[in-house]
């Protein structure tokens, strides 16, 4: 632990740390644009350059001294780069020497040689680095001042040609626009693409003062794209869904966590006037360090389109508006003599743990048999030890059955770092690493590290040493297949996945001193193999990464949400339907006598089928908890956007239970939390230092099989996100895909329309035959509903016909 | 050794060796090579020296690198780790890029056995087995024969498995370049052979622990390498005999512009501009007004005796204030503006920077060049050549790499000498010198 | 077609001259082959190369658009360079340079309506003791050139000559390559 000293403070810091984190470890400011957390840093902005000395060590091994016997400094020629000098033994460095300002001040003055000044019509302005930094660093009075008329003036930069201009407008997606203009050159959002997601599709073209940032991959694949918009330290890189909507000190800026899968990534919610105009990514070292995924970034259209606004009661076929007090005395007429095991209390996948409590308690207290939530497995998801995303790191082997960059995206941000061999950084005073001298530029993925199987080619299997693909409905038979083979039993033989294969993936697992398993949605619908994962978890010593399809399903499981005999949010059965947040598949709904839906929004099935809708906060409104996969709780806090009366599932519940006339388990969600406190030991409040919740649970598995053909890919993209025009844009027309022979045998040709028709309902696609699937394979996006299953389906072609 | 060092290519101890087959029928050939003595060196380390020996034999010597910066060759090879298993890499940089300098490119045309040879001896010193030579990419003749060459060293056991019998094994590979001054740069050389854009790397890791493809790796000049076979071949004294100082050896010194006989001249270091220019290259065509010493980045001297008779190598001319770079000696003639002259260079420099670093990328190729321009125009303004200055300092020393402060050094040499020139521009409002009539 | 289809030979060749896990280390050989056979490199023959090498359009474009060699626009039949840097601008490059465009009717980065020339200025040639020069195509350099050997050169070419055919007038005046003494 190297100790040195930053102008007058004397700091130690960890080995391989640089000048740059010593200066701001030590409360001190230099300026920077280039670094940024999690990056390779690569000293190219100059911005950060100090005065630094260290002192040498002589011939015999001691420090050369000066008279008074103190180790003497020798200061290095030039001004160092602090993000890419490592802070030694002993060094000194100077941030506040007039030579250091000069170099700042003339720094600056490079970076606004080019930069336009259309800050007034900029996205970034207010929250723009290079304003910042020009305003702090970029006078320096010896420097810039100019007499005129006998006054001083002082200027901000004495460039006087005509700035460079460039492609102003040069849209790189449907959510993703560059203005080449205001480009500095930081190269982060090259760097962030090639050592962050692993996709080269961003670089820099022409050289020197020509170079601009360019793509041949436009539009840039959707996925991890939007990372860039929030670390281009200017306006050049703009995030397209928030174009012009707010400055960036209107906005009301929501802490909260994305629950549109159960990673639990940290977000702000940016909201002005009632609308959530952006979703960025917010700092959480220990989960998503400071990335998120398109679909939580850009996925937020919907919230603010067609809200459902007020009770709406259907009249002649008809759903009218009415009044909550129309709503109540409708519902209580209704309920007035239901038994309690009539009735079906459904939550959707993103409730909250308190939500589910109560949902889970009333169900109890009114003995009914119907109660569950959106896209729970069959296997219980909190049955399987849980990992920190930290833990993963110090893993030497990774097995991943599934698609960790669609079923839970940041996992797979996580399994890059996993490759590159990156454990957590150290921790200082200014929190992460800005310029972490552990990473470099193009570190080697280690691929013998990794091994994947999924139903297609996921994103991962370019960087798996073994990579296999096996046809849907194999996740199950290959997971025990190799738990026989670790067993040392003999295997059944796996369709698509030679038995060879399977042993050289055992020997990586048996030979490594510390391995992980990571497995989707695919595997959590197929109980014995979940539960052989679980044993090998145990007897091998593995740590495991579920990826539930729903963000929620740990905490909903744990607090009893969870019903396996009893139908739940897939299966009909209750006569007295209630559900929150989403709407449960047709069949359900069409057997049920009474439907009551509180939802934000209305599809074609509440359309069809709810008698009662009650306006329903989305997930960026309410406040509660939530478990993540690693086990951790976290907090959802609400953004101010809620339309006047929507509720949460708390008072939803509670409006259908009084209206039963039946006490609510909890109406608010302290309450609720109160409960859970006393139940489970919950923290009534957050503690700073985070929070586990892993409860040993050995809940019963559902049972049931896949009966069906038409298997459903998982997509970070949700069904209700394809309500925005820009996001349909974006993914463009869902792509039916079927192996070459399989096409043959339905008859199905190439970019042939075709609608399918599903138990979650029609879907318009387009058919897409590819080679790189299994024999027998057919694939639709799921877009969040009946993930990693294989359902029964109708293909029908629609009017305008083949291609 | 006998009395006194030579320091003048008229000394009768002074002999060829570099150049000493450049010109001559045939010279390119193998059999040329060996019946002149070709591959004795390799053959003499290889099965007579172990390679910490060469190294030690190049140290003695006082090889310093040619390439410009001058970094002792001996030392520079010590860098490299021992016995650690890794595949090494030997780089022989053929990227001559430096306007000035055009003495690697008859080596590679002429003698490009000597550069193998050389490889050879300085692939086994540092334990490597593969080499590359990193040509830059409008050398079509010097990549014709060079390519030759190895083919033909391969089919006669002088590349290859076992060289020698003495269990050594050397490949060696050709890489063009396609037209980028920064390849030149020794880390932005590895990512131009790796296949990435030519951005120098950050250092540390600095190539000798982590270089070309990850591994440890050697990048020197083609006439350090070649120096070397002459270095074993006839001992590290008969090397160190030559030269002053620190500046030990025989130097491919170029003359260009109005010479009666410009070209390439092997004499012994610390021969004088005066030596170089009259007595070799025949003297000047027309009256000389400043000279620049060591390719375009050596801030120019003027053309007076002082200059002259100042010997040409390292300390001598760091202390009147240039460096002796690639010794390119460029001669400028009265006629020539220097602004204009100075201009073309920060033009070239601004052409070359890579954009990777901002003092290079806004204040070299953006606005150093931009106001030498406007100066040069006659649009310069009262102050700009204070506010040039100041951005000369905003910029040197500051950058990734030192391409840019190579495009300072010119301009301060010329502010420092010829600073009335500039004056003249601005105050008249245009350059005093017509620009026709150069062309025959 | 694509380019490479019937070079496999060639590229097996190339692929030799570096470590098999760094493929994309030829992309540099096999811009020149295209830039040598077609006179520029197009995006599809860009796309072609990062399919053969296993990276991206974006990665080859980036590295192409480095090097003042590679065009991406057409150029004509012969690509005329003409060495702008110091020792040949106080040689004439200058006027060498608006001789051309004169003669020729173009301007960088066009071509003669007869396909046969384009020209570029380019920095230092590494030739400077014979200025001015002029590189045709990749073809070893012309030196201290004038222009009665520029004349000479211009027909020949234009008489449909190869460029080795062409004998150009007078010489240097002076030994390029040897030492004078
Ligand atoms: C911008 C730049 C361009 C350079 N160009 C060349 C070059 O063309 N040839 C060369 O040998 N060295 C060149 N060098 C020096 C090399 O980086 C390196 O120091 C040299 O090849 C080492 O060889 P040496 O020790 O034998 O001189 C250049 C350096 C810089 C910064
Ligand atoms: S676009 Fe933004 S992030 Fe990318 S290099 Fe330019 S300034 Fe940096
Ligand atoms: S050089 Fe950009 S942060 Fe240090």
């Amino acid at each position: 632990m190297p100790k040195l000293r930053i102008n007058d403070r004397e700091i130690e810091v960890p080995e391989g740390t640089s000048v740059l984190d010593a200066i701001f470890h030590a409360g001190y400011d230099v300026p920077y644009f280039c670094s940024e957390r999690h990056l390779s840093p690569i000293g190219a902005c100059r911005m950060c350059l100090v005065k630094v000395g260290a002192p040498r060590k002589g011939k015999d091994g001691d420090w050369i001294r000066d008279e008074e016997g103190n180790p003497r400094i020798f200061w290095f020629p030039k001004l160092m780069a602090a993000c890419t000098t490592r802070a030694t033994e002993g060094m000194v460095v100077d941030t506040l020497a007039d030579e250091v300002k000069k170099a700042q001040a003339g720094m600056v003055e490079f970076h606004l040689e080019n930069h336009p000044l259309d800050c007034p019509t900029c996205d970034k302005g207010g929250a723009c680095e290079l304003q910042d930094r020009s305003y702090e660093y970029g006078l320096f009075e010896k420097y810039y001042t100019q007499t005129q008329n006998g006054l001083k003036t002082v200027l901000y930069s004495r460039f006087a040609f005509t700035k460079r201009h460039a492609d102003k407008h040069h849209k790189l997606s449907e959510f993703v626009v560059l203005d080449r203009e205001r480009c500095i050159h930081c190269k982060r959002c090259v760097r962030y693409f090639e050592e962050i997601p692993g996709e080269e599709v961003l670089d820099f073209i022409e050289r020197g003062n020509h170079t601009f940032i360019g793509s041949e991959e436009v539009p840039l694949p959707a996925g991890f794209s939007g990372n860039i918009t929030d670390i281009c330290p200017v306006g050049a890189l703009l995030d397209l869904t928030a174009r012009f909507r707010a400055r960036n000190w209107e906005f009301e800026k929501t802490p909260t966590v994305d629950m549109n899968d159960a990673f639990g990534a940290a977000i702000w919610v940016d909201s002005r006037s009632g609308r959530i105009e952006r979703i960025r990514a917010r700092e959480h070292p220990e989960t998503n360090e400071i990335w998120i995924a398109d679909a939580a970034r850009f996925g937020h259209g919907w919230t603010v389109r067609d809200r459902v606004t007020a009770p709406l009661i259907r009249k002649d076929g008809e759903l009218v508006p009415a009044s909550l007090a129309e709503a109540e005395a409708y519902l209580r007429e209704r309920l007035a003599r239901v038994r309690g095991e009539e009735v079906g209390l459904l939550l959707a996948a993103d409730g909250t743990l308190e939500e589910g409590y109560a949902f889970a308690e009333a169900a109890r207290a009114l003995k009914a048999d119907h109660f569950g939530f959106e896209n729970a497995t069959r296997f219980p998801a909190a049955n399987l030890p849980a990992a920190r995303f930290e833990e993963l790191l110090s893993a030497e082997f990774a097995l991943v059955i599934g698609d960790p960059a669609e079923e839970m995206p940041n996992l797979y941000l996580r399994l890059q770092e996993f490759l590159k061999g990156i454990t957590p950084a150290p921790r200082y005073y200014h929190g992460t690493p800005i310029a972490d001298l552990r990473l470099e530029e193009r570190m080697p993925r280690r691929k013998e590290r990794l091994a994947v199987f999924a139903a297609y080619p996921t994103r991962l299997h370019r960087f798996a040493g073994i990579a296999g693909v096996y046809p849907p409905g194999s996740a199950g038979p290959l997971v025990e297949a190799l738990s026989a083979i670790l067993n040392g039993k003999r295997p059944e033989p796996v369709p698509g996945v030679p038995e060879a294969e399977l042993r050289r993936v055992a020997e990586r697992f048996l030979a490594a001193g510390s391995r992980a398993i990571v497995v989707g949605a695919e595997v959590l619908e197929a109980p014995e193999a979940a539960q052989a994962v679980a044993d090998l978890a145990r007897s091998k010593g593995a740590l495991v990464f579920a990826m539930p399809p729903a963000a929620g399903a740990r905490g909903l499981e744990a607090v009893g949400l969870w019903n396996p005999r009893g139908p739940g949010w897939e299966e009909p059965g209750a006569r007295f339907l209630f559900a929150f947040g989403a709407t449960p598949p047709a069949e359900v709904l069409a057997s049920a006598r009474l439907r009551v839906l509180a939802l934000s929004h209305l599809d074609p099935q509440a359309r069809a089928h709810a008698d009662l809708v009650l306006p329903a906060k989305t997930f960026y409104e309410k406040r509660g908890y939530t478990v993540n996969a690693e086990g951790r709780l976290l907090e959802l806090r609400p953004a101010p956007t809620a339309p006047m009366g929507s509720m949460d599932g708390l008072e939803a519940l509670a409006f259908w239970l009084r209206a039963m006339g039946k006490k609510p388990p909890a109406a608010h969600y302290r309450e609720a939390r109160e409960r859970l406190h006393e139940r489970y030991r919950l923290p009534l409040d957050l503690p700073e230092e985070g929070f586990f919740w892993r409860p040993k649970l050995r809940l019963a598995a559902r049972t049931g099989k896949d009966e069906g053909e038409l298997f459903l890919q998982p997509t970070m993209w949700k069904e209700r996100m394809l309500r925005d025009d820009r996001v349909r844009t974006a993914l463009g027309a869902p792509r039916l895909r079927v192996h070459p022979a399989t096409a043959k045998k339905l008859g199905l040709a190439q970019g042939a329309r075709v609608e399918v028709a599903t138990r979650y309902g029609r879907r318009d696609a387009t058919v897409a035959l590819d080679p790189s699937l299994a024999e027998g394979a057919l694939l639709l996006p799921a877009y969040g509903r009946g993930t990693g299953r294989r359902v029964p389906y109708r293909l029908l072609v629609p009017a305008g016909g083949e291609a | 050794m006998s009395e006194g060092l030579i320091v003048s290519g008229h000394d009768p101890r002074f002999e060829r060796t570099l150049y000493a087959h450049v010109g001559k029928p045939g010279s390119h050939t193998l059999d040329y090579y060996l019946s002149h003595g070709g591959y004795e060196a390799a053959k003499k380390a290889l099965t007579g020296m172990t390679p910490d020996e060469v190294i030690e034999e190049v140290k003695r010597s006082g090889l310093r690198g040619r390439g410009g910066a001058g970094f002792p060759t001996g030392l520079k090879w010590s860098f490299m780790p021992k016995d650690d298993g890794q595949q090494h890499y030997i780089i022989m940089n053929a990227d001559e890029s430096e306007p000035g300098s055009f003495k690697d490119r008859y080596i590679l045309e002429d003698d490009p056995h000597q550069a193998i040879e050389g490889m050879i001896l300085a692939g086994y010193a540092i334990r490597a087995t593969k080499g590359y030579i990193y040509i830059r990419g409008e050398y079509r003749r010097a990549y014709d024969r060079l390519l030759a060459a190895i083919e033909e060293a391969y089919t006669r056991g002088y590349l290859g498995k076992n060289l020698f019998g003495s269990g050594f094994d050397f490949d060696l590979y050709l890489h063009r370049g396609a037209g980028a001054y920064i390849c030149g740069e020794e880390t932005a050389l590895m990512n131009s052979l790796e296949g990435l854009r030519a951005n120098p790397r950050l250092k540390p890791p600095f190539p000798a622990q982590k270089g070309l493809f990850g591994k440890p790796t050697t990048i020197n000049n083609v006439e350090t390498i070649a120096s070397v076979v002459h270095i074993v071949a006839r001992g590290a004294d008969w090397f160190a005999q030559m030269g002053y100082d620190k500046s030990k050896g025989m130097k491919l010194y170029q003359v260009s512009g109005p010479a009666v006989r410009p070209g390439v001249y092997e004499l012994p270091m610390g021969t004088t501009f005066r030596e170089l220019i009259y007595d070799w290259a025949g003297g000047v065509k027309e009256p000389i007004k400043a000279l620049i010493p060591g390719g375009s980045s050596t801030p120019m001297l003027p053309f007076n005796d002082d200059t002259l008779d100042t010997p040409m190598d390292y300390e001598h001319l760091a202390e009147k204030g240039s460096m002796l770079g690639t010794g390119g000696v460029i001669l400028i003639p009265e006629r020539a503006c220097v602004v204009d002259v100075i201009w073309n260079l920060v033009r070239f420099y601004a052409h070359e920077s890579c954009g990777k670093c901002t003092p290079c990328r806004e204040g070299v190729a953006g606005w150093l060049v931009k106001l030498l321009g406007q100066i040069e125009r006659g649009k310069g303004k009262p102050g700009d050549i204070e506010l040039m200055e100041d951005l000369l300092d905003n910029i040197e020393g500051k950058s990734f790499c030192p391409l840019a402060d190579a495009a300072v050094w010119p301009v301060r040499g010329a502010l420092r000498h010829f600073r009335h020139e500039f004056e003249r521009h601005i105050e008249a409002g245009g350059c005093p010198v017509e620009k026709k009539g150069f062309w025959g | 077609m694509g380019f490479f289809d019937d070079k496999q030979d060639w590229l097996e060749i190339v692929f030799k001259n570096y470590p098999p896990e760094n493929r994309r280390a030829a992309v540099m050989p096999l811009l020149r082959k295209v830039q040598q056979e077609e006179g520029h490199v197009s995006p599809e023959r860009v796309a072609e190369i990062a399919e053969i090498l296993g990276t991206t359009a974006t990665e080859v474009r980036g590295v192409m658009s480095f090097y003042s060699y590679y065009q991406a626009v057409p150029t004509g039949k012969y690509h005329l360079q003409v060495c702008a840097t110091l020792s040949c601008k106080l040689a004439g490059a200058e006027e060498l340079w608006d001789t051309l465009r004169a003669e020729l009717g173009v301007g960088p980065g066009e071509v003669t309506p007869d396909g046969l020339f384009s020209i570029q200025k380019v920095e230092c040639l590494g030739s400077c003791h014979t200025a001015p020069v002029v590189q045709v195509n990749d073809e070893p350099y012309l030196e201290c050139m004038n222009r009665e050997r520029l004349k000479a050169l211009l027909e020949g070419l234009r008489s449909g000559k190869r460029l080795e055919e062409i004998e150009l007038p007078g010489d240097c005046g002076h030994e390029v390559r040897k030492e004078g003494a």
